[in-house]
């Protein structure tokens, strides 16, 4: 088993580097000069030829790479170049909120869909099951985005309950009720996003687990369909669950970034998008690193989960 | 010998694309306690749904429109689910064709058999345990206190199917049901559960119902057969009734070509031409009318009543056994 | 037999509410942006002095922030949605497709290649890259077109693959090759016909998700440019104005569910009949 994680690893890691070579490749022939960081309009010519050499901007492309990779393995990350702030230091912040905010919301909508999968599934074409699935392709269909817009206007504009922007209110950042007053609305719209493709996907492992032999035999020596449900069907249908566990890895950095810029939830995400917004491509090509490399460890994490939890594939030596 | 379980009148139907289609129909037969009666017929032929019918296990697009089952004497089929479930596995068992994928995949094989000895046992941890090792090497299975642990992908087909044995057997049915349990096997492992079958029957003299489609398999063990086809019963009759005096047309013909091997080399194989019948073709008469050799008009628009032998042996035909001699 | 096939699938869409309701809405949306452009209305007629009015006799719709009317410039908008949306399906359906043949039929390197591919195109969340490469490229229809084409390309591919893969060891398509037909025609006249199935499946699912995506990127502000307005774009004026005018958010929003609810309606009974019924109840002897 150790030999098949360690496959993977193999594949895994040339992977990353391909990513990271693609994210460079695309700020290198980005529109935009690097040298515009370091100077200012006030420079001659000269001194911004020099400034351009000195900072190694006329090497070769591989040189400039080599340098990059370089600075990325080691935690320079580089500055903004609206804000001149250290981005590392700057993620340092915003990764945790957004984390606060996507674990939550995503653990909740994966609970709930197994519940309501397991149950529109065992129940098939009945009633409960007609409804279910009916909401979750409704659910599929409706922009996340337009939900936190209704969802504000009722609650935000119309009842007045819950506040419309942010994390905290300023002076109360240490107030957990007053976070949980911010958290509510984003996390509710999260959740709704993440639910409906969840729910539908727990049905159909559902329905197909129930025509598979071992139902019959079951029902054969007296079980009855919940029995069958809980004890046996439940555990295989939770089984590949596990790796959409892992494929949530990249979700925890960005898994939320139009639901943050629509509060303003100061995560990852509204700092992206202010980022594409103001041409930031340093802050661009962290992320884009970022969040290609979490989707590869995912989906190897994944792959390992499934390695440790399933039978077949465990004790097969 | 007492009547263990009679069948009247069944008559199961399926619900396919809005159109409602018959699958088996004027069943009626008796086993009693201890004896092995077998079922031929060929795929389609309805013996399996026959047995789903009678232990309330049909899919979702099928229900029995007509008939009972008597089972010591109490209509099982007019039961609640809950009393049925009391019956399955516990008064009659039933082992399927494929043990490859019989059990869940995610259980050891302790799991499954402890499972279905509470349910119908109860006794607890200990007590279960200690009747699944017994059951495990009843059947044959050495190691079985280590083995138990393990999970299914970790047993042959052959032992797997000894372990559905095992669980079928635990809780000492008075009627085994099993459907072609050696059809998925190769021939050495079938001959090992034939035999571990037979010894079980004699140990704990229960009625078998042998479904198969192999007559050498049904001549080794059963004392009487039911032939199917089309969803009807063609004949039945006790094993020498049926091996050597055959009245129904189906029945030779299935004879011929299972014996034609032995007659030699350089003769062709004998096969009975055509197609069974398939669920959506209407029959109104006899359904074997097409590949019926004896066949004439009235097979095509009426179904035969049976023709009564010696000793319950019966035939559906219009024609007498000696009459088919003749042609 | 595809005749038989399409006769079977005209009745059951006639008798499955869901998916005659689904194609009759398609119908209405499609109907109505082809035909607003026959009438004199203007969806840019600003009108200052009647701002932001709830919907009324006059204006069905209401107006937007400029005094325009807000009918005229929803179904303007679907027009551009579902122009996008189709567009975009053709880009990825055509890009997945060729590369999902390839690979099945030719395996060996072009096959690992297209493979690696399509797991560095997958390795990037979608919105990263998207907004990324818009970044990079002018902003406008065409662009965006191009960019939701080139990232969910992905799925069909591997998709098409597969059944290549299966149809590759059928006997036809065997005996084809051995008598030397030229490679292209195989693929253009055994296979293609025989992927299209799924393909079509495939097609429905893909304008769903590329009118999701489209409304997404527009609702940032890096897909249709003003003043051409999609859905998307109509829902981001709307979050400026959403305490005043709430109606303006609610209409484009439910338009977006119920077109691609009506494409995956219909996407999942052409998969119904694409993919070979399994028998039901028969097959256990």
């Amino acid at each position: 088993m150790l030999k098949y994680i360690f496959k993977r690893l193999l594949v895994a890691i040339p992977l990353i580097f391909v990513i990271t070579i693609i994210c460079f490749l695309l700020i290198y022939i980005a529109p935009y000069d690097a040298v515009d960081a370091m100077v200012s309009p006030k420079m001659s010519k000269q001194e911004i030829e020099a400034k351009k050499e000195q900072a190694g901007l006329n090497d070769p492309f591989y040189v400039q790479y080599g340098k990059w990779f370089k600075n990325l393995c080691h935690g320079e990350w580089g500055y903004s170049l609206t804000s001149g702030t250290n981005i590392r230091q700057d993620l340092k912040i915003y990764i945790p909120n957004t984390i606060k905010l996507v674990l939550p919301s995503y653990f909740t909508a994966f609970f709930l869909s197994i519940i309501l999968g397991l149950i529109a599934g065992s129940n098939y074409n009945k009633q409960i099951d007609r409804i279910i699935d009916a909401i979750s392709s409704v659910g599929i269909a409706m922009p996340t985005f337009w939900f936190a817009l209704m969802a504000m206007y009722v609650f935000g504009y119309h009842l007045k309950i819950f506040p419309l922007m942010g994390m905290h209110t300023i002076g109360k950042e240490k107030s957990l009720i007053d976070f949980i007053y911010h958290f509510t609305m984003p996390y509710v719209v999260l959740t709704i996003g993440f639910l409906p493709e969840l729910v539908r996907y727990v049905r159909s492992s559902t329905i197909s687990e129930f025509k598979e032999d071992y139902v019959l035999i079951q029902k054969s020596f007296g079980s009855s369909k919940t029995k069958i449900l809980l004890n046996h069907v439940s555990k295989n249908v939770m089984l590949p669950m596990v790796t959409k566990l892992g494929m949530a890895l990249p979700m925890l950095v960005t898994g939320a970034i139009i639901t943050e810029t629509i509060f303003a939830w100061p995560g990852v995400g509204t700092y992206y998008m202010k980022a594409i917004r103001t041409l930031d491509y340093p802050i661009v090509m962290i992320i884009l690193v970022l969040s290609g490399t979490l989707v590869i460890l995912g989906n190897l994490l994944a792959d390992i989960l499934y390695c440790l939890i399933d039978p077949r594939i465990r004790i097969t030596e | 010998m007492d009547k263990l379980m009679e069948v009247n009148n069944l008559k199961t139907v399926f619900k396919l694309n809005r159109k409602i289609l018959t699958a088996i129909q004027d069943i009626n037969f008796e086993i009693y306690s201890g004896e092995v009666l077998g079922v031929v017929g060929e795929s389609g032929s309805g013996k399996s749904l026959m047995m789903k019918s009678i232990m309330g296990i049909l899919p979702n697009n099928a229900m029995i429109e007509e008939g009972q089952v008597l089972y010591k004497g109490v209509n099982i089929l007019s039961l609640e689910e809950k009393e049925k479930r009391k019956l399955r596995g516990k008064e009659i068992s039933m082992i399927f064709q494929d043990p490859m994928t019989a059990l869940d995949p995610l259980r050891t094989v302790e799991y499954h058999l402890k499972e279905v000895i509470l349910r119908h046992q109860g006794g607890g941890k200990v007590y279960s345990r200690k009747k699944a090792i017994e059951m495990l090497k009843k059947v044959g299975i050495r190691n079985a206190e280590e083995r138990m642990k393990q999970y299914p992908h970790e047993f042959s087909g052959g032992m797997r199917q000894r372990v559905l044995i095992a669980m079928a057997l635990s809780c000492e049915p008075s009627l085994l049901i099993a459907d072609e349990p050696v059809t998925a096997l190769d021939v050495t492992t079938q001959l090992q559960i034939l035999n571990l079958l037979k010894e079980l029957q004699i140990e704990h003299q229960m009625a078998i119902i042998l479904i198969s489609h192999d007559l050498g398999v049904t001549s080794d063990m059963c004392t009487r057969v039911i032939i199917m086809y089309g969803g009807r019963i063609m004949e039945e009759g006790t094993k020498n009734q049926i091996f050597f005096h055959p009245k129904h047309p189906y029945t030779k013909a299935l004879l011929r070509s299972s014996m034609d091997i032995e007659k030699g080399i350089g003769r062709r194989l004998y096969t009975i031409e055509g197609y069974p019948p398939s669920l959506n073709e209407y029959l109104q008469g006899c359904p074997f009318e097409k590949r019926c050799r004896y066949a004439f008009e009235k097979c095509r628009d009426k179904v035969p009543k049976y023709q009564y032998y010696e000793d319950g042996h019966r035939a559906l035909c219009h024609l007498r056994g000696e009459e088919l001699d003749e042609r | 037999m595809e005749k038989r096939k399409f006769t079977y699938f005209k009745k059951e869409i006639l008798h499955n509410k869901k998916a005659f309701i689904s194609l009759m809405f398609l119908i209405l949306i499609v109907f109505n942006s082809i035909s607003i452009g026959f009438y004199d209305c203007d969806p840019d007629a600003i009108n200052i002095s009647n701002m932001l009015a709830k919907p009324s006799m006059l204006h069905w719709f209401g107006t937007d922030e400029l005094g325009r009317d807000y009918l005229i410039r929803v179904i303007y908008g679907g027009r551009v949605s579902l122009t996008v949306g189709v567009l975009a399906m053709l880009t990825s359906i055509i890009i997945g497709t060729v590369a999902g043949i390839s690979a099945g039929y030719f395996g060996g390197h072009i096959d690992n290649f297209i493979m690696r591919l399509v797991d560095i195109f997958s390795a990037v969340p979608w919105i990263i890259m998207v907004t990324v490469v818009s970044l990079l490229i002018k902003k406008g229809i065409f662009s965006i077109i191009l960019v939701i084409g080139m990232f969910s390309w992905m799925e069909i591919a591997r998709l098409v693959r597969a059944e290549t893969l299966t149809l590759k060891q059928r006997d036809y398509i065997q005996y084809a090759d051995f008598i030397g037909t030229n490679p292209w025609k195989i693929m253009w006249s055994h296979i293609i016909p025989a992927v299209l199935p799924t393909i079509i499946t495939a097609a429905t699912t893909a304008v769903a998700d590329a009118i999701m995506t489209e409304s997404s990127m527009s609702f940032l502000g890096i897909g249709v440019q003003a003043p051409m307005a999609s859905w998307g774009s109509l829902l981001q004026s709307a979050q400026a104005n959403l305490d005043k005018a709430f109606y303006m958010a609610v209409i484009p929003g439910i338009l977006i569910i119920l077109t691609i609810c009506s494409f995956n309606n219909l996407g999942n009974l052409i998969r119904a009949f694409a993919e070979p019924k399994s028998r039901s109840g028969e097959s256990n002897g």
